[in-house]
């Protein structure tokens, strides 16, 4: 694995800013015997109050808080450094979760949710959330926040386009800039996407939808252009990363998040041998949902205090900073430097948009139901 | 004021009884005790494992707010009554583990009938091996299903090796018969072991006489064996409720909508109805205790006709 200087120049400061919030801590500690006493100021607006940390467990749970995933481990790390207070490894999905949530909304087991929005946004149409807007709420996007407080983005995966560039050299291919490209019939014969089940398999289809001017009500313009590169030998697939290593596919429509795994984390490739692009459509319409993850404090949760605190940790500078370390795009991801890595920031400016949330949620079935009943493509079950 | 007043004699008579069973004076009474104290443990755990959970889901098919539980409504018992997929779903679990039943308890008397009447060599290991599944969960079940008859099965290769067909035509792990083969592969076991105690009763003589006024070896199988050993064949139907609660194999197959996997859906994320699934459970457990009421009477008359 290569370093890419982004990253170290990144973790050099947030050592050194670490380093020195210990010793601030350590000098602390010697004082108060351990921390409590201590009181933080959390919240945004009417939101806004004291929390001490005589009241922190030892332990805090929080719904997919997870090692391996989003660089979670690091934020936990990161927020153990600063408050002296661990988090619970709590492997699993956002659909265990509120699974676990449902099973257990008399008797919260976790202070909070975190994880895929819609998720969140399920849980709060079964009272399991609660009111409580951190501090930075306001400068979250408003289609990626309730605006009761009860759900809030905090980082986002947008719908992109990987693509093995030595197979594009030999075929004599240009790079893709537009939907339009991916219909070439040398792309198109081994192009794949994710089944519209998937979370992932929508958040394409729907940027290939409004690529060519459609929305949530209105799928034609998706059906058409599977009906176009379906002639070729597109298709649907569930696992990309052996197909790609094996070169039986050479572009996949997926996250950033998993087309910059495949280029830095991945044995098999050489970086060169892989790209990422985020696409517009034809005629410069935005192409790239942004599929936003966030949390959601919980009703009756055992621990706000703590919860609230890790709450308004995450949406921190510093914490943002994280997420791009594990190429995922933090929420906040215009107002930081974002890692040469990725795509270019100007890219997601021209070609990233969201949907209504809530509006998803709600028409989620129908529109999952559409796409796997109408479009050509093998593999859609 | 007459309802009271029998409402008071009964009560009464209870304590009577509560307090003779507790210390007894009559050798009525202790026989009672004895039974009270041999049946505790088992009221214990039922009441434990059995009523309170079942109570729980009778409030939960009643709740209008089933993840909180609060409120009453009846319309997870009303969906259930007038959805037609639920009745489906209930035809497809009846005629499928039905058939699965039937086709074990079949096998299950041929086995019996090989292990009882000749001298096998290495009995004993093939007592075992037909014993064996018993122990195995679903899921374990299902998986050895993939690995014989998927796509990259043992059998589905030799198949399509031999007759030079597709590998991936001939894969039926995940068609309905490899779910079926992994019913029956459950329910053997559990049949050939009722059918054996039932064999080992078996009058001989009666069989040896038939064969010497000339019978032949089936005709002296369906008039004499056959009539002896059908309250065993009544006994091994009841594995039925057995393959009603398979779970593990259907999970992993998907191939049939059958009752367990219905619940599963209904409690997991996609659709969830969780008082719908406790309405559903209830039907079922209702359905199982008619059923082994209805069986256990046949199983104890003599005169069973099948």
């Amino acid at each position: 694995m290569s370093e890419p200087t982004g990253t170290t120049r990144r973790s050099v400061l947030t050592s050194g800013a670490t380093a020195g919030t210990l010793a601030v801590a350590g000098c602390l500690s010697d004082f108060t015997g351990g921390g409590s006493g201590q009181t933080y100021t959390v919240g945004h607006g009417d939101h806004e109050m004291d929390v001490d940390a005589g009241a922190f467990p030892e332990e805090l749970h929080i719904y997919c808080v997870q090692t391996g995933w989003s660089n979670w481990g690091a934020v936990m790390e990161a927020f153990e450094d600063e408050y002296g207070v661990s988090l619970y490894d709590a492997q699993g999905s956002s659909g265990e979760a509120l699974e676990d949530m449902r099973a257990n909304a008399r008797n919260p087991t976790h202070s909070a949710y975190n994880g895929g929005y819609s998720f969140g946004l399920e849980a709060m149409s079964d009272d399991l959330t609660a009111e409580y807007k951190p501090e930075n709420w306001d400068v979250v996007p408003d289609d990626l926040k309730t605006d009761d407080g009860h759900v809030t983005a905090t980082r986002q995966m947008t719908t992109s386009v990987t693509y093995r560039t030595d197979v594009y050299e030999e075929r004599g291919l240009d790079a893709p800039e537009t939907w339009e490209d991916l219909k070439h019939p040398d792309i198109a014969k081994d192009l794949a996407f994710t089944p519209p089940h998937t979370a992932n398999g929508q958040a394409s289809a729907l940027s290939v939808n409004r690529a060519y001017g459609g929305d949530l009500d209105d799928l034609d313009p998706v059906i058409e252009y599977h009906e176009e590169i379906a002639e070729h030998g597109a298709d649907f697939r569930r696992n990309v990363e052996g197909p790609m290593t094996s070169g039986e596919i050479s572009t996949v429509v997926e996250y950033d998040y998993t087309g910059l795994n495949l280029k830095y984390n991945n044995d098999e490739f050489d970086e060169d041998q892989i790209d990422v692009a985020v696409l517009p459509g034809p005629d410069g319409e935005p192409g790239a949902m942004n599929v936003p993850y966030g949390y959601a404090l919980l009703r009756n949760a055992p621990n706000p205090e703590a919860a609230k605190l890790f709450m308004d940790f995450v949406l921190t500078e510093d914490c943002q900073e994280l997420f791009f370390d594990a190429y995922v795009r933090p929420i906040r991801a215009d107002e930081l430097d974002q890692p040469d890595e990725f795509p270019a920031q100007s890219a997601y400016d021209e070609a990233q948009f969201t949907v209504d949330q809530e509006e998803l949620v709600s028409k989620q079935a129908d529109i999952q139901d559409e796409l796997v009943e109408r479009t050509p493509l093998q593999g859609a079950q | 004021m007459s309802v009271r007043k029998s409402a008071t004699s009964s009560a009464r008579r209870v304590a009577t009884l509560a307090a003779a069973t507790a210390r007894p004076t009559t050798e009525r009474d202790r026989e009672r005790r004895r039974i009270a104290i041999m049946c505790l443990p088992f009221f214990a755990l039922a009441t434990v494992a059995g009523f309170v959970p079942l109570a729980t889901l009778v409030r939960l098919s009643l709740a209008e707010d089933a993840v909180w539980i609060e409120g009453w409504s009846l319309e997870a018992w009303r969906t259930l009554a007038t959805t037609a997929e639920y009745r489906w779903v209930a035809w497809n679990t009846l005629w499928f583990v039905g058939l699965a039943t039937l086709v074990s308890v079949a096998l299950g008397v041929a086995v019996s009938h090989v292990l009882e009447k000749y001298d096998l060599p290495l009995e004993r290991a093939v007592v075992a091996a037909v014993s064996f599944p018993i122990a195995l969960p679903g899921i374990i079940v299902a998986y050895l299903i993939i690995v014989l008859l998927g796509r990259q099965g043992l059998v589905t290769n030799a198949i399509a090796v031999a007759t030079g067909q597709s590998a991936l035509d001939l894969a039926s792990a995940t068609a309905i018969t490899g779910l079926f083969l992994g019913y029956v592969y459950s329910l053997l076991p559990r049949a050939t072991m009722v059918l054996r105690g039932t064999y080992a009763e078996v009058n001989v003589r009666a069989e040896e006489a038939a064969r010497a006024l000339g019978a032949s070896r089936w005709e002296t199988f369906y008039h004499v064996t056959l009539p002896e050993i059908r309250p065993g064949i009544v006994a091994a139907i009841l594995t039925f409720r057995s393959g009603l609660a398979i779970f593990g194999t259907v999970l992993v197959l998907q191939s049939h909508r059958v009752i367990t996997l219905q619940i599963h859906d209904e409690t997991s994320v996609g659709s969830y109805d969780p008082d719908v699934a406790a309405a559903i459970g209830l039907v079922y457990v209702a359905f199982i205790v008619a059923f082994t009421f209805v069986g256990l009477r046949f199983v104890e008359s003599d005169a069973v006709e099948i």
